[in-house]
Order: structure tokens, then C-alpha cells, then sequence
């Protein structure tokens, strides 16, 4: 029994590491605002409006963060990177949030070109995807 | 002339929210834990006065009843919640949170109803029914899901109720490395803790916590008077009923820190409540009955799995001037509590948990405020396991 626990402990840290190794693989990531927004933006920033610590951009103006849909790679790699957490550790900080009324998670919005349309339409919206797909309809602040 | 102002203004609005991802929309999310769990040994309870002996039970979920004993049980941690929340937009929302515990047979509970308006970006008011935020996990007791435990450690000191009706404000604010937050609420409730109606007034309650990206310091205190024709025994001397020139005056106050270290998490709490004299201040009797509750947890993860342990730890001190009574009362309990964490979903994890809590009880009057103990000395080991989800 004891045994069989500890082949599953190992089969999981395994599992976490070739995970690890995988992200590291993976393409760059860009988070992404509307091209008339002029603001720089720190990583604390984004973090922080990712967070939902801080509703608006340097400038004062409203800043609403989306998300990719869970389970994309990109979503792992902005969750894992910028905000530091893994998507349990993320799951919970909202669960905390959401449920005491302090605070609700950022809209899912769907696939990367479903991010990419809403914010090259909204100067509010702020959300991240794949480098590769960066194009003028955008503007990229930060890349990993 | 203000008319023909408003009719576009609000068209303005209602397209810009149409139009925007953060449209007025209503929104259900919901949580559920179902936890199995039984007593290991048969325990040595002997009441004190009595005689008689009976075994160990655990008392997993004070407010709902949820107690323990050596048959495998569900009810006492399975919790079933669903939240809605409807953004009326203008900064203004409405949320309630109807949670079903099975040590209440799952009668649907309203634990959350409340209207939340914005100021601005660092001012918010709630009003209505909320969580009496006490303690570092209070707010979010029932979603097992966003901490490690089965259950919190049952040894910090209980309040009465666990909800209250009234206002609460809250300012949150941030600079390049710390985000703070303050709440200050007041109200009052009254709930029905195990068959015993109790009424808090006058709750002034406020908590401050501060954060980094690994650090989380709170500080929470609270005050009420506490008011229950059936909490002391009526007939004792003729004197001992509450009344409302007479209220039990009930203090809190707590501290709490929460570390992200790596891989690993230590999270520490300290609490203090302090029961005013039951006998009113006519009395000749002063001094406070104290509380004091504490828990040390480490748990590091691995991959999806989190092992944790715990040490907690609570002492009863009575005030030891009631006339005509056995005084100089102590009782102590104090837990370890071993579990493992495992997150095989995105959105729901399992857990197994082993917790053996020693309580001792010295001299300890019988059945005052609260219904303490009625052991001289007793151990409890229980185990547990189960699911927690939210969607």
C-alpha cells in the first residue's frame, strides 16, 4: 500500500517535470493591449490587473483583463510566468476572492483570436497570446 | 430639460455595456466538498461531575452540528454552495450564496446576501449578510477548495455565529511592492447554535491585511454583546439570565500571517476571545473568561500533491471568581493533524487527513457559557477523506 503511494508520489513529481520541461519549450508569449493605448507597463502591472488588485491602467483609464480558455497553453504559461501561481494555486486565489465578495476572476473570452479581436475593438481590455499571432490590430507591452 | 438629458445618457450606458465583455450578466459559480470520516479510537471521555463514561466524539462543524463518532459518517464536512451574482453594472452587483451542510441535513442556508456598490477604484460598501470575518479563512470556510485541510483546526476558539446582517466598508490600496486592505463592519444576528438561540448586537468588528507577492499579514478584531435567554441556566440564583441591560460582552481579536516559501506555504494564527462576566456587573465578580487559539501549518507541494501538517492548540482559562461554584477551571485541547492534498483536476482536488487531539479538562464548571466540556480528560483520533470542487 505504502509502496504503491510512493510509486504515485514519484509517477507525479515525474509527471511535474516533464511538465516544466514542456513550458520551457513553448513559444513566446505576448500580453497584448489596443493600439491607442499608450501606457508602459511593468509586469507588476500586468500582474496586479490580472489579479484584480488594480482596476485601472497608469493613466487612470479602466483596464479589464481576459482570459484565454482554461486548459489553453498559452493560459498556463501567462499563470505560470507572470502570475506566479500553477492553475490549481490560481483556482483557488479566485475561489477565495469570488466567493467572500472581494473580487471576481477575469471573463474567459475563448481561443487566442477570440483575444486578439476584443482587444483590438476595446481600448479597456488587456489579454496575452502567442507571439507569433502579434500583428498591428494590437499592440504588444510585454513578451516572455 | 433633465429628463431629455437621462433618456440618452442611459442608452449610453446600457450599449456600452451591451457592447462591452463585462455586459450586466448573472453568474453562477458554486463549490462542494464531500467528506467521509470516522473516529479511530473509542476514546475516554468521563464527565467530570457525572461519572458516567461515553466515547470520543469529534466535533467537525460547530455552528451546523457536525460531530463525529466510530461509524463512517458524510454529513459533518459535505457542504454544497451555489453563488449568483448579478453585475447591475454602474459599480453596483448583488450576490447571494446558498450553501446545504450535512450536519443541517442540507437545509439550504442563506450564507451570503448582500449588495456590493464601488465608490471608486479604493472604496466599496456591502451590505447585508455576510460572513463574520474573524479569522484568516472565516470569509471562505466552507470552500474547502481554496485551502489545504478537510477542515480548518477545530481548536480556535468558536464564535457564536459565524454570519451577520449589517454594512461593512472596505478600502484596498497598493504601492509597487504591497497591496493593503481594510474592512470595518458592524451589524448585529441571531442564529440557532446547537438548539441554543443566541443574539449578537452591537458588532464592531475591523481587519487589516497586507500583502506581497508571498507574505500575507492579517489582523482582525471584533467586539459584540452577546444576548441568549438560554445560554446560562435560567433558575441558577434567580440572577444568571441575559437580558438586555445584561449582555455578555464578547471580544475578539487575532493575527495571522501566511508565507509562500518555494514550493512550500507556513500559514500561523493567534486568537483571543474573552467572554465578560456572565453575572452582570451588580455582581461583585469581574475578570473575563479567556480563549486562546493557535495553529502552526506547513505543507509543500509536489506536483499535485500537497502534504501538510499541523500543530493546534486551545486553552480555556475561566474566571475564577464565580461565588458558590468550582473555580479555577483550565481546558486545554491541542491537535496534530497530518493530511495530504491532491490535485488530480483543474477543478477539484482530494484529500485524506489524520487528526488526533488530546483535550484536557481541570476542574472545568459544567455547562457554563457555551457548553464546555464535560471530560476530565479525552483523545479522539480521527480520519477523513473526500472532494472538493468548485465549478
Amino acid at each position: 500500500m505504502l509502496k504503491m503511494t510512493i510509486k504515485r508520489m514519484a509517477a507525479g513529481s515525474l509527471a511535474c517535470i516533464s511538465l516544466l520541461v514542456c513550458t520551457t519549450a513553448f513559444s513566446a508569449v505576448a500580453v497584448i493591449v489596443h493600439p491607442s493605448n499608450a501606457n508602459a507597463l511593468s509586469q507588476s502591472d500586468i500582474t496586479r490587473i490580472f489579479l484584480g488588485k488594480k482596476k485601472s491602467f497608469p493613466d487612470g483609464a479602466d483596464a479589464i483583463p481576459v482570459d484565454q480558455q482554461e486548459g489553453s497553453a498559452a493560459r498556463s504559461e501567462f499563470v505560470g510566468t507572470i502570475l506566479k501561481k500553477n492553475d490549481q494555486q490560481i483556482k483557488a486565489y479566485w475561489a477565495q476572492l469570488l466567493f467572500t465578495g472581494k473580487g471576481t476572476p477575469p471573463k474567459e473570452v475563448g481561443a487566442r483570436s477570440d483575444v486578439k479581436k476584443l482587444v483590438s475593438e476595446n481600448p479597456a481590455l488587456i489579454g496575452y497570446i502567442d507571439a507569433a499571432d502579434a500583428d498591428g490590430s494590437v499592440k504588444v507591452v510585454h513578451q516572455f | 430639460m433633465k429628463q431629455s438629458l437621462l433618456a440618452p445618457c442611459l442608452l449610453t450606458a446600457a450599449i456600452a455595456c451591451a457592447s462591452s465583455v463585462q455586459a450586466a450578466d448573472i453568474r453562477f459559480n458554486g463549490f462542494a466538498s464531500v467528506v467521509a470520516g470516522k473516529t479511530l479510537s473509542e476514546g475516554t471521555s468521563r464527565g467530570r461531575l457525572t461519572g458516567l463514561e461515553s466515547d470520543s466524539t469529534y466535533t467537525a462543524d460547530s455552528p451546523t452540528e457536525g460531530v463525529y463518532d466510530d461509524d463512517i459518517s458524510f454529513k459533518p464536512d459535505t457542504v454544497f454552495g451555489l453563488q449568483i451574482s448579478a453585475d447591475l453594472g454602474q459599480n453596483l452587483s448583488v450576490t447571494g450564496q446558498f450553501t446545504g451542510s450535512g450536519g443541517e441535513d442540507f437545509d439550504a442556508n442563506v450564507a451570503w446576501a448582500y449588495i456590493s456598490y464601488d465608490f471608486n477604484e479604493y472604496w466599496n460598501l456591502q451590505a447585508g449578510r455576510q460572513r463574520l470575518p474573524l479569522f484568516f479563512y472565516s470569509d471562505f470556510l466552507d470552500v474547502a477548495y481554496a485551502y489545504h485541510w478537510i477542515r480548518v483546526p477545530q481548536d480556535l476558539p468558536a464564535a457564536f455565529n459565524d454570519t451577520f446582517e449589517g454594512v461593512k466598508f472596505g478600502y484596498t490600496n497598493s504601492n509597487d511592492n504591497w497591496d493593503w486592505r481594510f474592512d470595518l463592519y458592524g451589524g448585529a444576528t441571531s442564529s440557532d447554535v446547537q438548539g441554543v438561540d443566541i443574539e449578537m448586537k452591537k458588532i464592531l468588528g475591523g481587519v487589516a491585511k497586507i500583502s506581497n507577492d508571498w507574505l500575507q499579514l492579517r489582523a482582525s478584531y471584533m467586539q459584540t454583546d452577546i444576548n441568549s435567554k438560554e445560554v446560562l441556566g435560567l433558575t441558577y440564583r434567580g440572577e444568571l439570565q441575559l437580558t438586555d441591560d445584561n449582555p455578555l460582552a464578547y471580544e475578539f481579536a487575532g493575527v495571522a500571517a501566511h508565507a509562500t516559501l518555494g514550493n512550500g506555504f507556513l500559514v500561523g494564527e493567534y486568537t483571543v476571545s474573552r467572554v465578560g462576566d456572565p453575572l452582570g456587573p451588580d455582581n461583585d465578580v469581574d475578570g473575563f473568561d479567556n480563549n486562546v487559539g493557535w495553529y502552526v501549518s506547513y505543507g509543500h507541494r509536489f506536483g499535485d500533491f500537497t502534504p501538510h501538517i499541523t500543530y493546534s492548540a486551545q486553552v480555556n482559562e475561566y474566571s475564577d471568581e464565580l461565588p458558590s461554584l468550582s473555580s479555577t477551571a483550565e481546558d486545554e485541547s491541542t491537535t496534530w493533524t497530518l493530511g495530504v492534498r491532491w490535485d488530480f483536476h483543474p477543478s477539484a482536488a482530494f484529500k485524506v487527513e489524520y487528526a488526533s487531539r488530546d483535550h484536557n479538562v481541570d476542574n472545568v464548571i459544567e455547562n457554563v457559557v457555551g457548553g464546555f466540556g464535560d471530560g476530565n480528560e479525552r483523545e479522539v483520533d480521527i480520519v477523513s477523506a473526500g472532494f472538493d470542487i468548485i465549478f
